[in-house]
């Protein structure tokens, strides 16, 4: 599981592949991708929840950490600053998104998926509605709270390591998740319901 | 019967439910209060759609081809970015500025107690048109030395035999053009040949692929002569070079 927190091994490695990186070494920053992509991937499906937006922030965050290896934010570590420069590219993204008046072009890739896993068709159809309606309320979320809800549900990140990675108090991580939550536990049940 | 304290236990709740809380709190309030039980009940619910929501991320990640990606994510990060004319003429506006100032204040001295500043004379006007045409002289002097280094770059291509020595000869090329390559930015397309921004562009992927992870194996360099071959890229380059180099000679 990739978090912020890591072994001290992990992150020698790391620092080695960024200084190796920093002098045009181009294993070395592809290793560097290798190890940092699944958990960058993660965030921007837990936005997005669709493979082709997924891979775009993948490539955007990667081009940005590229481009600012020289400035990375040595308090939060790399990968709580490659977090943060992905988490910031989904919140662009989802910005730009909703100025175009875009519909989420989502679900697709993943529902069929999860489909196709699932043998009974009662089960299937429950659990996609049940999602859907899952989706919908987080898309709703403000960005703040959809930030928190996504790192810390679908990354594992523990508070205190969102709380650094988006800069802000452990106490407003706290209140912010769990507004989060609320909201998306009257959205689901209100959903339900109806 | 709800209370004031059910806040500050649904609080305590999510961050039970969330790994984060030990929920000590949670147990002894909710034999007291049913409101409670229906928030907890509910939460349970979210939770577990939230565990599907996981499996379906986990699902799609175990299939992902990490390896592939790795190659094309470090490609598109490290691909060539073109620093834009302006950026790397950044120095000219402080200097613009630095002689504007000692203008004036020649300018001031010179002038300062007589009533008419004489205007500037054709002499000077012709004087500032020279500079100019010089400077893009030399701007087009620089892309066409490039583009002529790169047109023997493309022909080495064509003709460079399957040997790891020849390959490596390729790249080593490749990159000294590609670092280059940033500096000269769009100017082509800037100098009156908007068709250039694509050829260099192309050429530009050329050099990537040929400089990345060297030595290119057989099949990267394959690769790279079909798209040379298929895109006429050898005699566009030269054909750019042709426009460019006449215009500066014309100077």
């Amino acid at each position: 599981m990739n978090t912020v927190s890591e072994s001290v091994s992990g992150s020698d490695d790391l620092e080695e592949l960024l200084d190796r990186s920093r002098s045009g070494d181009s294993r070395a920053f592809e290793a560097l991708v290798r190890r940092l992509q699944p958990m960058v991937f993660r965030v921007a499906l837990g936005f997005f929840r669709d493979r082709d937006e997924a891979q775009e922030v993948l490539q955007d965050t990667f081009l940005r950490v590229y481009r600012n290896l020289d400035r990375i934010d040595r308090s939060v570590g790399l990968r709580g600053w490659v977090f943060r420069i992905a988490t910031n590219i989904c919140i662009d993204r989802y910005r730009s998104r909703c100025k175009r008046g875009e519909k989420e072009r989502g679900l697709t890739l993943l529902e069929k998926e999860a489909a196709e896993e699932t043998s009974d068709p009662e089960t299937m159809l429950q659990r996609s509605e049940r999602l859907e309606l899952l989706q919908a309320a987080v898309d709703k979320l403000p960005e703040r709270e959809r930030s928190v809800f996504v790192l810390k549900h679908m990354n594992h990140l523990k508070l205190k390591e969102i709380a650094a990675t988006l800069d802000i108090s452990l106490g407003t991580v706290k209140s912010t998740h769990f507004r989060a939550v609320n909201h998306l536990r009257r959205e689901v049940a209100a959903g339900g319901e109806a | 019967m709800r209370n004031g304290n059910c806040e500050d236990v649904r609080r305590d709740m999510v961050m039970w439910l969330a790994g984060e809380g030990d929920g000590a709190s949670v147990t002894s309030h909710l034999e007291t209060c049913p409101e409670c039980v229906a928030y907890l009940k509910q939460l349970k619910t979210l939770m577990g759609d939230i565990d599907s929501r996981r499996e379906e991320i986990d699902l799609v990640m175990e299939e992902m081809d990490w390896d592939g990606m790795a190659r094309r994510v470090t490609r598109y990060a490290m691909r060539p970015q073109p620093v834009p004319a302006k950026a790397r003429r950044s120095w000219r506006l402080p200097l613009a500025a630095a002689l504007f100032g000692l203008g004036l204040v020649t300018g001031y001295l010179v002038f300062h107690d007589r009533n008419v500043a004489p205007a500037a004379g054709p002499g000077d006007i012709q004087l500032a048109n020279s500079i100019r045409l010089v400077e893009t002289a030399m701007d087009r002097r620089e892309i066409v030395d490039f583009l002529g280094r790169g047109r023997l770059l493309l022909t080495e291509l064509m003709h460079a035999t399957d040997s790891d020595a020849d390959r490596r000869v390729l790249a080593e090329a490749a990159t000294r053009l590609l670092r280059d390559f940033r500096y000269l930015g769009q100017n082509p397309a800037n100098d009156g040949i908007p068709e250039a921004r694509g050829v260099m562009e192309r050429f530009s992927w050329v050099l990537t692929e040929l400089s990345y992870d060297p030595p290119p194996d057989r099949e990267r360099v394959d690769t790279v002569r079909r798209l040379v071959e298929k895109e006429r890229l050898l005699l566009k380059v030269r054909l750019i070079e042709r426009e460019l180099e006449g215009s500066a000679r014309e100077v």
